[in-house]
């Protein structure tokens, strides 16, 4: 399934922050990234070295000061903000290191809703991935009720909602113990097979990353980086 | 749109308690509201407009609002009597369709006795086109005899009933000492009439010239009452009345008898027209209105402002379940929307709970005046202010939720995704 075409592609990519005492960071700068479709990439790479900085830009919700992100033939950086917002609904799927839910909403409605931002709700489907992510009985709890392994299922099966082309994974097994983490990456590229999703999956934990067959060194990707 | 109202729908019930007391404050804000002008309006309206029946009241030299409330009304003390001869007098003058006499200063358990004439159950409409009617077989008391005809009202709370005797009080209001010697017998109940009618014993004129303890001054001499066997044989000139109730042929009779009645040095007034002076009585009360407006008014600033609190006070929790939606693919837009929709929702609930309370409240006032007076207020009548007052309310609603919206459109999506925030 996968093809030698670029579903992404970076080029000179750069992000700078302004400190709280009013320096200016240059925080990422990747000279070139790219992941075929249906590619899984594992990365890693220390705390505080831009991982998260970067899926937020290639997720299009932070704005890049300069570079380009191809994504499925669309140059993002030149897209409208609301233009991001509906390819992100229908393309990407985000799941992040904590807090991932909304807590108001049941597991199914935190599916169903992400199937909203990008047209119809399909619960059948809805069912169908929470139970494929092993939580059939468990559609009708919400987050406090579930637990953080749990939390982080509802995560991935919502990420799937829209049949994204692309899952971007930032470090959810960072609260899990080795075993369940282990288990949760098994899961996630599993179902990112089945679903034909490329997938970037960062952690700052080497071994977590051990079922990648490309795994990239963050602190080299990005040339910001240093010490 | 469907996602929008699935949003606020969940924001709404994730914040239970404060959705609760907000629309609970907008309801009681447009019930006041629609209360204080709907209450002010129809008791306006039911007063100077509905029950008079007559165009003018003819009485005693004094305040024509009092000569109104205690004729028309059956409120009030009567502002003195009249002798006879200004009631045949003003019955026979020209401008004059319809003069009927009152006599007060009796009462049964509180309920007043009005001395008339049986004329007054065929000749006077108290609404229009509509005399008075008896329950069942009742019938018009016999002038001459100590019969009585019972407003519906008083039938219901007394129990007097066709053919019940009773013995009338002495006064306006009630008290056991002061009781007349001789009996009165009840020859019918009158059908309700909603008007304060329905509160009053009728009995014939005549009587009051032949209880015991009354006198008459009509002669300008005091004259002892109960000392004829006959009302026949009493001399027209010891009689007098409390008031004449009068219909007029036409609206410029009301002009002339008013400018030659109502000079200086006459002993009598006329009250007319009879709306104009009880406009006057509302006038007379309208810095209450004022204060109950200013209220008002104040009353529904606080629950707009109540809303803006509410939603205002759950953004920073809030500022993740926005990002996180905004990672979803939500649009600044809808999150913006969103947050619009939940406080005009509120505004939108508490608005249709408020007509709940706005029934109760003027079912309550309606109650009350009509035990009170025997006005009735048209309660189900629809008052532009209960059309506005929601109107506004949304309104306030939106605008009040357009700084929360504002701050939600504004959330910064990265940022309020990092584990620390
Ligand atoms: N909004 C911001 N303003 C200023 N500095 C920021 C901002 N966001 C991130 N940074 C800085 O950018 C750097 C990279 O942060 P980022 O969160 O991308 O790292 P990370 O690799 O994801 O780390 P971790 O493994 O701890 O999640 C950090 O030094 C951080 O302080
Ligand atoms: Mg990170």
């Amino acid at each position: 399934m996968a093809n030698n075409l670029p579903l992404l592609k970076v080029e000179k990519l750069k992000r700078t922050f302004i400190s709280p005492d009013g320096e200016s960071n240059l925080i990422l700068d990747i000279p070139t990234f790219k992941i075929r479709a249906g590619e899984h990439i594992g990365i890693q790479g220390n705390s505080g070295s831009g991982k998260t900085t970067f899926l937020n830009l290639l997720a299009g919700i932070l704005n890049a000061d300069s570079g380009s992100i191809a994504f499925d033939s669309r140059e993002l950086t030149l897209l409208s903000e609301s233009e991001r917002d509906v390819l992100r609904a229908k393309s990407i799927g985000y799941i992040f290191q904590t807090f991932n839910l909304l807590q108001g909403y049941t597991a199914l409605e935190n599916v169903t809703l992400a199937m909203m931002f990008a047209g119809k709700p399909d619960k059948k489907y809805a069912f169908k991935l929470l139970e494929n992510v092993g939580l059939g009985n468990r559609m009708d709890y919400k987050p406090a009720q579930l637990s953080v392994d749990q939390q982080q299922r509802v995560a991935l099966a919502r990420a799937l909602a829209n049949r994204p082309k692309i899952v971007l994974a930032d470090e959810p097994t960072g609260n899990l113990d080795y075993r369940r983490a282990r288990q949760a990456v098994k899961l996630i590229k599993e179902l990112c097979i089945v679903n034909g999703a490329s997938l970037i999956f960062v952690s700052h934990d080497l071994d977590v990353l051990d079922d990648f067959d490309t795994v990239l060194d963050f602190t080299i990707l990005n040339r910001a980086f240093t010490s | 749109m469907k996602k929008i109202f699935f949003i606020v729908e969940k924001s709404l019930l994730q914040h239970k308690l404060s959705t609760v007391i907000t629309i609970l404050s907008v309801a009681l804000a447009t019930a006041l509201v629609m209360s204080v002008f709907s209450i002010r309006d129809q008791a306006e309206t039911a007063f100077t407009g509905g029950p008079a029946g007559f165009d003018a009241v003819l009485g005693a030299r004094g305040s024509q609002l009092q000569l109104v409330l205690n004729t028309v009304f059956h409120l009030e003390t009567s502002p003195g009597n009249i002798p006879w001869s200004e009631y045949t007098a003003i019955k026979n003058n020209e401008n004059v369709e319809l003069a009927i006499p009152y006599a007060v200063g009796d009462n049964y358990k509180g309920y007043r006795l009005v001395g008339t004439t049986p004329e007054l159950f065929d000749k006077f409409e108290y609404t229009k086109g509509k005399t008075f009617e008896f329950q069942k077989s009742g019938k018009v008391f016999n002038p001459y005899l100590r019969e009585a005809v019972v407003g519906s009202y008083v039938a219901q709370k007394t129990g007097l009933k066709k053919g019940s005797t009773f013995n009338a009080y002495h006064g306006l209001y009630f008290n056991k000492n002061d009781r007349h010697r001789k009996k009165y017998e009840v020859t019918g109940v009158l059908k309700p009439t909603n008007s304060p009618s329905d509160r009053v014993i009728w009995v014939p004129i005549n009587q009051f010239y032949m209880t015991e303890g009354h006198v008459l001054r009509g002669g300008g001499k005091e004259y002892e009452a109960y000392v004829h066997h006959d009302p026949r044989d009493i001399p027209d000139v010891h009689k007098e009345v409390s008031a004449v109730m009068l219909k007029l042929k036409n609206p410029a009779s009301g002009f002339k008898l008013a400018s030659s009645i109502n000079r200086e040095g006459k002993a009598s007034t006329l009250a007319w027209p009879i709306g104009a002076v009880l406009a006057g009585l509302f006038e007379k009360i309208g810095w209450v209105t004022k204060i109950l407006t200013l209220v008002a008014y104040i009353v529904i600033a606080v629950a707009a402002g109540s809303i803006l609190a509410s939603i205002y006070n759950t953004m920073n929790e809030r500022r993740r379940e926005f990002a996180i939606l905004r990672v979803l693919g939500a649009k600044r837009g809808t999150v913006f929307s969103s947050v619009v929709i939940e406080a005009v929702t509120i505004s939108f609930i508490g608005t249709i709970i408020g007509f709940v309370f706005y029934f109760i409240l003027i079912s309550l006032a309606s109650f009350i005046i009509r035990k009170q007076t025997g006005v009735v207020l048209d309660i189900l009548s629809i008052h532009p202010v209960l059309i506005i007052t929601p109107f506004v309310m949304i309104l306030l609603g939106a605008v009040a939720g357009i700084i929360p919206a504002y701050k939600a459109y504004k959330t910064e999506v990265a940022s309020s995704l990092s584990p620390n925030n």
